[in-house]
């Protein structure tokens, strides 16, 4: 099964088992990972599912489309080309050892 | 099973939403109950609509585009007026954020996040502490109360009309047209009257917002009214949009408060126990708020359209179909929340479904949990003894906020 690290602003790693077609911010809110709020529950309405995906992960991670760039907008922390909604990002067997940071605060 | 056979255990099924007595609690979640745990994607003759009561499916149908908002709301207007007598319902309610989706419907949301956000709200927690001070000041003075007309109604529309930075003159209308408001947009209550009235209320609203706006515009302040003039001038918003919103945040942030305050009253009352740990954690009133809004489902129903076919558990809801999405009966739904009969502080809530998880996550759902745990703390320190007597209670008829038109209670 894909696993994903998930890096707190504080450096506390976690990895976690994420079964393909999960959304990186539903196995963060499912395993209890602090940082992802998701206050909407995963449909690009709230921006506080916030993540940089590592750059070596970049390319690989599948696009932003138009409407998840609006609401990269409205992240509370500091906007990065490496910013992404986290409940935007299904994992895959190609995103096994995907790696996230978690911003500070999600408002 | 026959078929006959499934048509009549369906219609035994069949409960009408319509009725304002059905929104009673003794009748309402056992009908629910019996809806989901026997035909969970169920076609409900009498309310002409699909119902959905299973919590995973009303999770999924928020966060899927197929079950559309847009043209939801004055859904058949046409069928009960003539549009050229209802220009301004017919011009605003396409701006309504709670009417559209997509790429627009995104574009406004973005614009007004930013507003309705955590860090921009605390900024009026002194305004809504005072306002909760207040009137359990009245609520001392007076001793017996009816709650749903002094009290919690009050509470909403002062906070809305000090956070919109408007006088406390305007308190009246701001709640008269909030009330004609309600009854103009939601799907029960279409009616050529209650449209013509809508009409009326909504030019009578516009008129004093744009008055507002051009003094804000001059001299601006810290209110909602000046954030919507930037948000109007910086051209993330169109004057439209800026309308259109305010008459929403008007509707969405009245009744549903002050229903979630009375049904929460109730709630603690019949469950000394609750109300007892409440008591005792009273720092903690705004992570109780989440389990009191499940327990009493004030927020009941949403309603969408089906923007094609979709297969739900072996049916098949066609597309054009209205469907409604029964927040009370998930919120029962044991297949999420554990004993879920239950009112339990102590229970992580963060499933409920109170505020649409999804598209359409209620803007104001941070300023909704602050005020009520405000009024809260404010009201259980305050008084040790709340004695609501045994009394007919008539319910408001609303089956998407649910709530009462009357209680009288006792505060000492």
């Amino acid at each position: 099964m894909p696993k994903v690290t998930y890096i707190e602003s504080n450096q506390t790693e976690h990895v976690v088992e994420v079964e393909p077609g999960v959304s990186v911010m539903l196995a963060a809110v499912e395993n209890g990972i602090p940082g992802i709020d998701a206050d909407c529950g995963g449909a690009m309405a709230c921006a506080t599912c916030h993540c940089y995906v590592d750059d070596s992960w970049l390319d690989r991670v599948p696009e932003t489309d138009i409407m998840e760039d609006l609401m990269l907008d409205c992240v509370a922390a500091e906007r990065n080309a490496n910013s992404r909604l986290s409940c935007q990002i299904d994992v895959s067997n190609e995103l096994d050892g995907l790696v996230v940071r978690l911003p500070e605060s999600q408002h | 099973m026959t078929s006959k056979e499934m048509i009549n255990s369906a219609s035994a099924l069949d409960y009408n939403l319509g009725i304002p007595e059905n929104q009673a609690d003794e009748l309402m979640f056992p009908a629910l109950n019996a809806i989901r745990d026997n035909d969970p994607v169920f076609w409900s003759e009498i309310n002409h609509s699909w119902i959905l009561t299973k919590h995973s499916h009303i999770l999924e149908a928020f966060r899927d585009r197929r079950y559309s908002s847009a043209g939801s709301f004055l859904f058949g207007m046409e069928h009960h007026i003539d549009l050229d007598e209802v220009p301004n319902l017919v011009k605003y309610s396409r701006n309504w954020l709670i009417n559209m989706d997509g790429k627009d419907h995104i574009s406004i949301r973005k614009a007004l996040m930013p507003v309705f956000s955590k860090a921009s709200i605390d900024k009026y927690i002194p305004l809504i502490d005072e306002i909760a001070k207040e009137l359990v000041d009245e609520i001392a003075s007076k001793g017996t109360v009816d709650y749903v007309m002094e009290v919690a109604y009050q509470l909403p529309a002062r906070v809305i009309t000090a956070i919109l930075g408007l006088e406390r003159k305007h308190l009246d209308d701001i709640k008269r047209w909030s009330d004609i408001l309600v009854l103009t947009i939601l799907p029960q209550h279409l009616s050529r009257e209650n449209l013509i009235t809508g009409e009326r209320a909504m030019a009578a609203m516009n008129k004093l917002v744009l008055s507002e706006m051009d003094v804000r515009r001059a001299q601006p302040r810290k209110d909602l009214l000046t954030d919507f003039v930037r948000l109007v001038d910086s051209g993330a918003l169109s004057l439209d949009e800026a309308l259109a919103t305010l008459q929403i945040v008007l509707v969405a942030g009245h009744d549903t408060t002050a229903n979630s305050n009375v049904l929460a009253l109730q709630a603690l009352l019949k469950h000394p126990e609750q109300m007892a740990y409440f008591r005792a954690n009273i720092d903690r009133a705004i992570d109780f708020i989440p389990e009191l809004m499940r327990y009493t489902a004030m927020s009941a129903t949403q309603f969408r359209i089906a923007l094609e076919d979709i297969e739900l558990e072996g049916k098949t809801i066609k597309k054009g179909d209205f469907i409604l999405l029964s927040l009370a009966a998930a919120h029962r739904d044991s297949a999420t929340f554990e004993s879920a009969d239950t009112l339990d502080l102590t229970r992580d809530a963060a499933g409920h479904l109170t505020f649409a998880p999804g598209f359409h996550f209620c803007l104001g759902h941070y300023l909704a949990r602050l005020e009520l745990s405000i009024y809260f703390k404010h009201l259980l320190q305050r008084f040790d003894n709340i004695v609501v007597p045994e009394q007919e209670t008539e319910q408001n008829g609303n089956f998407v906020f649910r709530g009462i038109r009357h209680l009288q209670a006792s505060f000492s």
